[in-house]
């Protein structure tokens, strides 16, 4: 596991004793998991998920500022537990965590630090702090995770809960995790490496073919595989044995997992599309292909449950939601912008609108279309868009 | 061919290209004197059709009344201050700048020789432009045909749905005063859009409409998909602010600058650069904002009224004012800013907002592009710095106008062709103003060299 960098704390901020005492009295069950870490409180079972929901927004409304600040402008207060039942607290843009610090506050409570009532919030272990992709000229998005074991538990229960307990071995066609410890996506397939109890998962050379005659033995040995890798790496990969002489066809014991990427500044390429080649190039059965669909700013993982609609874990509700309103919840089969609630990130903020535009289907699965890309309102072509 | 040889009949293409260029600048300008003379009568005469142009549009676009009889006063003054003719002149004078002049050249041909001989045809035959509209009121469709008119050319036009009465109104009127040989068509369908052995086409519009229209036009085999487009897509301008004090003194053209036509216009300021931080300038720039919205009935009335004299004098159908509607965003649009504001208060950005107007700071690394016409960003930030977004932001950006008591003092960005404009200018551009940097009786003239 490679070393993440120490995060510098921000100026505490407090809450009254009062409010403390409130909060524990209202949510026993989010102060217990919070005090006594056992089972992460997103995947407590004596809560419905509305429960959980509503506990975690007056948690996150007391100790975010950030996400304090932005519910008080809208019109929400600490009080309005009830009404989370009833409509879906604001949704912060996942731009804050690239404007602001977005966590749950190392807070006082009077004069004593929270961690002190809360030890799931005491920075004991080696806090983690992930970036988004880009150069360091680029604003990129910050999310700091300041313990890994509710990230660590929802990776495993995501990946549990759609591929089932039995043991998987991955391959990585990425970079490493050791040389990369600011990406949240490869943190997580070091995790499911870790689980890995064959000890045979490893990161694949980018410059080099696919070693089929180990994906072969592995498969006649009885072990799964699944392969990592992102979209255009997948497509280099394909034209790179094709160069080689060395065709692909992907026993149906291996998996492919596709991590997104779908657009550099060279090259795009439409999910339809993709899958296809995938499909050809790796002469493989369209079963075998999955997608994950996460974030930085996220730590749950949604995946394909069937062809291009993916799925989120039980502890995460996907919505879309109208652009120009974004507290209106579309109808089903209506475009609009993603809306995400992950009860796991219960360090930063559950409530959180995406960049990205998707469309659910009536079951809540959802596909990603793309990027939402704000029309623009200004210049000559203002009334030109719509014009015959 | 010998060498003898060549050379002579390059001096002949020359001496003919001579003659005929000079013929032409004299044919241009009469054609100016013609134009400006006609237009300005269109402003005049009661059976102009212009009167009810404007009540059209007042009720079958999204302009407001205010803001048609501004523009259409902006556009009066220009032609009685001479523009058109201005602009044959400076056309005729000044050398040109490659990207406006030369494109054609360079695609004919290589060599002089071929370069004089290739003149010649020009300035002997017509070019055919198909001009595609975008509905807009800074009315760069109006430049466009006058631009072709005064080159000589043959206009046709795809009229916008949204905006079809000044722009058909004029064209109109002028066909009565011997154009019809120019003006040979204009639709707002694109399907009724005459296939014709187009020269060039010029297209205002975004990038995202640009493709769908161009495969329209090809497919339907009105156009060839190798005639030249000019694609005019520039969105917003920047407005360098050099103190407190400028904005303060300025405030009134600053404002203009930055809310007239609701902010839409490319010539309207989305970017602020200034070495003076938004919070400093805060209680003026809200008060200015506040009495642009509050008296927006009184005062931009007074605004037009003081504008439209010009118009009325000479006219005795005079310009009915219309109650004058404020520009209010529809619901979505407040919603939509409702959270804006809450996303500025929880991330601490500073911000001045008013109505469903807003000013925000961004750091210089990191501010977009701006893309919402209420929403102005503010960079705190030097001239240095200037330069940099002015790359950073390349063919989306219109002009760059300075606030402060001598553009001449704001260094020029030297890669690139803007020239800075005073703030008073935003609004009320010459009509040789240049949508996207070309001038484009320049760029319709590539023969004069």
């Amino acid at each position: 596991m490679g070393t993440n960098s120490r995060l510098n704390m921000n100026e505490p901020f407090s809450i009254s004793s009062q409010t403390f005492e409130h909060f524990k009295q209202r949510m026993p069950e989010l102060h217990v998991s919070l005090a006594e870490p056992v089972t992460p409180f997103f995947l407590n079972s004596t809560l419905n998920f509305d429960e959980k929901l509503a506990h975690i927004f007056v948690f996150q409304y007391l100790l975010n500022p950030v996400y304090q600040k932005y519910c008080t402008a809208l019109g929400w207060s600490a009080d309005d537990y009830y009404r989370c039942f009833d409509e879906l607290p604001p949704l912060l843009p996942v731009q804050a965590f690239k404007d602001a610090a977005v966590w749950t506050h190392d807070a006082l409570v009077g004069d004593t630090e929270i961690s002190t009532y809360l030890t799931h919030l005491k920075a004991d272990a080696q806090p983690l702090e992930f970036l988004s992709s880009g150069t360091s000229a680029m604003q990129r998005s910050r999310h700091r995770v300041l313990n890994p074991t509710f990230y660590d538990a929802s990776i495993r229960a995501a990946w549990q809960a759609r591929f089932g307990r039995d043991n998987w071995i991955i391959w990585a066609y990425t970079p490493g995790y050791s040389e990369n410890p600011q990406s949240s996506l490869l943190y997580m397939i070091d995790r499911l490496m870790e689980w890995d109890h064959t000890q045979e998962s490893r990161y694949l050379s980018l410059e080099e073919c696919l070693p089929l005659q180990q994906l072969n033995k592995l498969v006649g040995d009885g072990h799964r595989v699944m392969l990592f890798g992102a979209a255009f790496g997948w497509l280099d990969l394909i034209e790179r044995h094709e160069r080689e002489n060395e065709p692909l066809s992907l026993p149906r014991e291996v998996s492919i997992m596709e991590t997104g990427g779908m657009k550099t500044f060279r090259r795009a390429i439409s999910r339809v599309d993709l899958f296809e080649r995938l499909v050809q190039g790796f002469n493989c059965a369209p079963e075998q292909l999955h997608t994950e669909y996460g974030m930085t700013e996220c730590l749950s993982q949604a995946y394909t449950s069937k062809g291009l609609w993916l799925e989120s874990p039980d502890w995460m509700k996907i919505v879309v939601v109208d652009p120009d309103q974004p507290n209106k919840v579309l109808e089903s089969g209506q475009e609009g912008q993603i809306g995400i609630v992950d009860l796991a990130n219960i360090y930063s903020c559950s409530f959180m609108l995406t960049g990205d535009r998707g469309v659910q289907d009536e079951e809540g699965r959802f596909q990603v279309l793309g990027r939402w890309e704000p029309t623009s309102l200004r210049g000559c072509n203002f009334l030109m868009e719509q014009d015959g | 061919m010998d060498k003898l040889a060549r050379s002579k009949s390059h001096q002949s293409s020359s001496k003919e290209a001579y003659e005929l260029g000079k013929n032409w600048s004299k044919q241009a300008k009469e054609r100016a004197f013609l134009l400006q003379e006609h237009l300005i009568k269109w402003f005049d005469d009661e059976q102009s059709g212009m009167q009810e142009a404007i009540q059209q549009s007042i009720l079958g676009t999204d302009f407001s009344s205010e803001d048609i009889y501004f523009q259409l006063s902006a556009i009066k003054s220009r032609l009685e201050t001479g523009d058109l003719v201005h602009w044959v002149d400076q056309c005729t004078s000044d050398r040109p700048s490659s990207d406006e002049s030369r494109h054609w050249l360079d695609a004919q041909s290589t060599d002089n020789e071929n370069i004089e001989a290739y003149r010649v045809t020009q300035l002997r035959e017509r070019s055919h432009i198909l001009c595609i509209h975008a509905g807009n009121l800074p009315l760069v469709g109006l430049q466009d045909v006058i631009a072709v008119l005064l080159a000589g050319h043959c206009y046709t036009g795809k009229i916008s749905r949204k905006d079809p009465y000044l722009l058909s109104s004029i064209l109109s009127w002028l066909i009565q005063f011997g154009w019809r040989e120019q003006i040979q068509h204009w639709t707002q369908n694109t399907a009724e859009i005459p296939v014709n052995n187009y020269d060039e086409v010029l297209f205002a519009g975004s990038e995202s409409s640009l493709s769908s229209v161009r495969k329209t036009l090809t497919e339907a085999r009105t156009l060839d998909e190798e005639t030249p487009w000019l694609n005019r897509i520039a969105s917003f301008s920047i407005a360098y602010c050099s103190s407190k004090e400028a904005v303060i003194e300025q405030s009134t053209e600053f404002m203009d600058a930055l809310m007239r036509h609701g902010g839409k216009g490319c010539r309207s300021v989305g970017v602020v650069v200034s070495p003076v931080g938004l919070n400093e300038l805060r209680i003026p720039l809200e008060n200015a904002m506040k009495n642009v919205l509050e008296q927006n009935g009184s005062l931009r009335q007074a605004n037009t009224l003081e504008q439209s004299d010009a118009l009325k004098q000479n006219n005795s159908a005079n310009l009915k004012m219309a109650e004058i509607p404020l520009q209010g965003g529809n619901r979505s649009e407040s919603t939509r800013l409702t959270y804006k504001k809450a996303y500025n208060i929880a991330v601490d950005r500073v911000f001045v907002d008013v109505g469903d107007w807003m000013i925000e700071e961004h750091p210089i690394e990191y501010v977009p592009e701006p893309s919402n016409n209420r929403v102005v960003y503010w960079v705190h930030a030097n001239q240095e710095d200037l330069v940099n977004l002015v790359e950073r932001f390349g063919s989306a950006l219109q002009s760059i106008y300075y606030v402060g008591p001598k553009a001449s003092d704001v260094k020029k960005p030297y890669k690139y062709s803007f020239d800075i404009e005073s703030i008073d200018s935003a609004q009320r551009p010459p009509l040789y103003w240049k949508p996207d940097g070309i001038d484009i009786l320049r760029y319709l003239c590539p023969f004069i060299i």
